[in-house]
């Protein structure tokens, strides 16, 4: 009995113990869990007063179901494509697009496409993005609960004719001391409707004239927002003039004309080994003739008269 | 004898005026066949021509030309001429490179691309010109493409033809379509810490959830965080909270000690939000905040990201069960 007691106690103790060690970390009480949106890659065409129809799907990678709401959210669209989700239903949509009331159970490594029609009202031509929401039922259990939700959007292209107009900047220095000239362009669209805008990059050099064509590939700019591309351009040699033009060009007013914006920029780039290769070569210089004239007459033929000392003779 | 003599001074006039006459005859024909290279046009070079549909009649297809140019010139337009019968459709420009902005129109077999203003082009500017909204000829066979740029006179600078494409009613046009994705994932969906002020270790806890995002957006993903509106609360008597370290993370600090609730973040491949850098906290707010994103595509290596929640306390914390809930929300960007 005594034996029992002892190992009871120490059975006890040990528990303390560990539980005391552990005491530091946190308890994960729900396991992990992953979800996936799916949506149209390309804007789906939308007739002002017309119904559209699309898909969205829901994918659910796990080894379990899980079971989602989705719901309408109002976007936030950045400069540079940043997309925030609004906290409330975008009331432009609002009874013209109906989500899934109910969550959606989805099975274990499965997925829902969820079929949507959409009641287009009457828009000027433009791309038009609906928001949503895709929020995973949370776990019960668990002080602190941890929610993975997914914001996501559809596009709709309204067809027509565009009022369409971008500025831009090009922002880069007019000397550079390293090996290449680096800044960036900045494109705002001030028109009336988003575009979608390419464009590239041309870059020659001066001396040696090589020529570059950095293409950029198509980026959408919604109607007050800015993009900005980084801009580089190097010299063939360590010393040169680079010149950069940038030519961004997108839709005018239909799809079957374009307009440009062209932008250039001339830069004296000279390479940091210049200076101190130069700096290396006035030491030099300066070292001899130093050397020189420190140098002893004595070095001179025997023989031969100091010009000096015969002027003072 | 003595009138050649004292004629030469008369007759050098004369030479000089043959002479003269025959220097601008040079000049003159040197001009005009200056003038007249472009009729003797070079031959455009890396040429080639892809179609996105080669399924005879297809509608909505595209068109995208690449060369180079052999000589240079100011560029006014440029011919698109197919060979054989029954181009269709209204095109528009999807893409231009190496050209200034135009129009685009067809007529017949050819389509006319028209730089708004015509520019010098120098030699060996690699141009690609990819057209949409065309309709493919009704009969099967080989076709290709001459192509001239043309001065505003209009005079050839260069020409040539592509390789040949051919259009066929027999085979399988193929249309994979990929969907925009994006999977995030969290290595924990509930935690719990059990604390206790009597000792330092259990007095100062961290929970670290793991999230994983993947997307092949272009433009990449925006990921901000927020909490519940009361924060990490008891549901004892008078509802006591503990204190979030910071008001959001534009006043993040380094972990000031008990009592506090906050969290700082780190991560691969994401950039994360510099109100983070040397481990310091914020407070979670109730209207979200970003705190990591990318400007690109996460190919096939998804991006972790790391939040590590700290809670303090000590005896003026009041006991009870905190809760609260962590909301992770990830957007893809608009491309």
């Amino acid at each position: 009995m005594r034996f029992v007691a002892v190992a009871a106690l120490l059975a006890t103790a040990l528990a303390v113990a560990s539980t005391a060690a552990a005491g530091g970390s946190a308890k994960p009480v729900g396991g992990a869990r992953s979800l996936a949106v799916s949506v149209p890659a390309d804007p789906v065409p939308a007739r002002a007063g017309d119904v559209a129809r699309t898909m969205i799907r829901v994918v659910n990678p796990n080894d379990f179901a899980v079971s989602v709401l989705i719901r309408s959210r109002t976007l936030a669209l950045g400069d540079d494509g940043k997309v925030s989700i609004g906290s409330g239903p975008d009331p432009r949509w609002g009874g013209r697009i109906r989500f899934p009331h109910a969550a959606l159970r989805i099975p274990a490594q499965s997925y829902r496409n969820v079929a949507l029609s959409i009641r287009v009202p009457r828009l000027s031509p433009d791309l038009y993005f609906v928001g949503f929401l895709v929020t995973p039922v949370a776990t019960t259990g668990g002080s602190v609960k941890v929610i993975n939700q997914i914001g996501s959007f559809l596009t709709l292209d309204v067809p027509g004719p565009r009022l369409r107009l971008l500025t831009g900047h090009l922002h880069l220095p007019s000397f550079v001391l390293g090996s290449q000239a680096s800044g960036e362009m900045r494109i705002t669209n001030l028109g009336h409707a988003a575009v979608t805008l390419w464009g590239e990059n041309d870059i020659t050099s001066s001396p040696g004239g090589a020529f570059q064509q950095d293409r950029l590939g198509p980026s959408l700019l919604p109607v007050g927002r800015s993009r900005s591309i980084a801009v580089t351009g190097k010299p063939r040699w360590p010393v040169g003039i680079v010149t950069v033009t940038t030519r961004v060009t997108y839709p005018g007013r239909t799809a079957s004309e374009t307009r440009e914006l062209v932008l250039t920029r001339r830069v004296l780039v000279i390479s940091p080994w210049v200076p101190a290769a130069l700096g290396g070569l006035i030491a030099l210089l300066a070292a001899v003739w130093w050397w020189r004239r420190r140098r002893p007459s004595g070095n001179q033929p025997a023989g031969t008269l100091d010009p000096r000392a015969g002027q003072t003779a | 004898m003595n009138l050649r003599a004292a004629n030469p001074a008369g007759m050098r006039p004369r030479k000089r005026l043959t002479r003269l006459a025959l220097g601008a005859a040079v000049i003159g024909a040197s001009a005009l066949a200056l003038t007249a290279m472009p009729a003797a046009a070079s031959t455009l070079t890396n040429m080639s021509w892809t179609v996105s549909n080669n399924q005879v009649s297809a509608t909505n297809v595209s068109y995208a030309y690449s060369f180079k140019t052999t000589t240079a010139g100011t560029i006014k337009t440029i011919t698109f001429a197919v060979s054989g019968s029954g181009l269709g459709g209204t095109p528009t420009i999807t893409r231009a490179y190496g050209i200034g902005a135009g129009t685009v129109s067809r007529s017949g077999q050819t389509i006319t691309y028209t730089v708004t203003t015509g520019a010098a082009v120098a030699a060996g500017i690699p141009i690609y010109i990819e057209l949409g909204g065309l309709t493919n000829s009704s009969t099967t066979g080989s076709y290709t493409t001459t192509i001239t740029t043309l001065t505003s006179t209009p005079s050839t600078i260069d020409s040539g033809t592509t390789p040949a494409v051919t259009l066929a009613a027999n085979n399988t046009a193929v249309t994979v379509t990929l969907a925009k994705s994006l999977t995030f994932t969290v290595d924990t969906t509930a935690f719990e810490l059990d604390m206790d002020p009597s000792l330092g270790a259990l007095a100062d806890q961290s929970a670290t959830v793991g999230l994983t995002v993947q997307t092949n957006a272009n433009s990449g993903y925006t990921l901000s965080v927020a909490d519940g509106a009361n924060g990490l609360q008891s549901s004892g008597t008078g509802n006591p909270v503990i204190a979030k370290v910071s008001t959001g993370k534009a006043t993040s600090v380094a972990w000031p000690g008990a009592p506090a609730w906050g969290y700082t973040v780190t991560g691969t491949g994401a950039t994360i939000d510099a109100a983070f850098s040397g481990s310091k906290y914020a407070g979670y707010t109730a209207g979200g905040e970003t705190i990591a994103s990318r400007t690109g595509t996460t190919g096939g290596s998804a991006d972790t990201i790391s939040i590590a929640n700290r809670v303090a306390i000590n005896y003026t914390s009041a006991s009870g069960v905190y809760s609260d809930t962590v909301t992770y929300t990830v957007t893809p960007n608009y491309n």
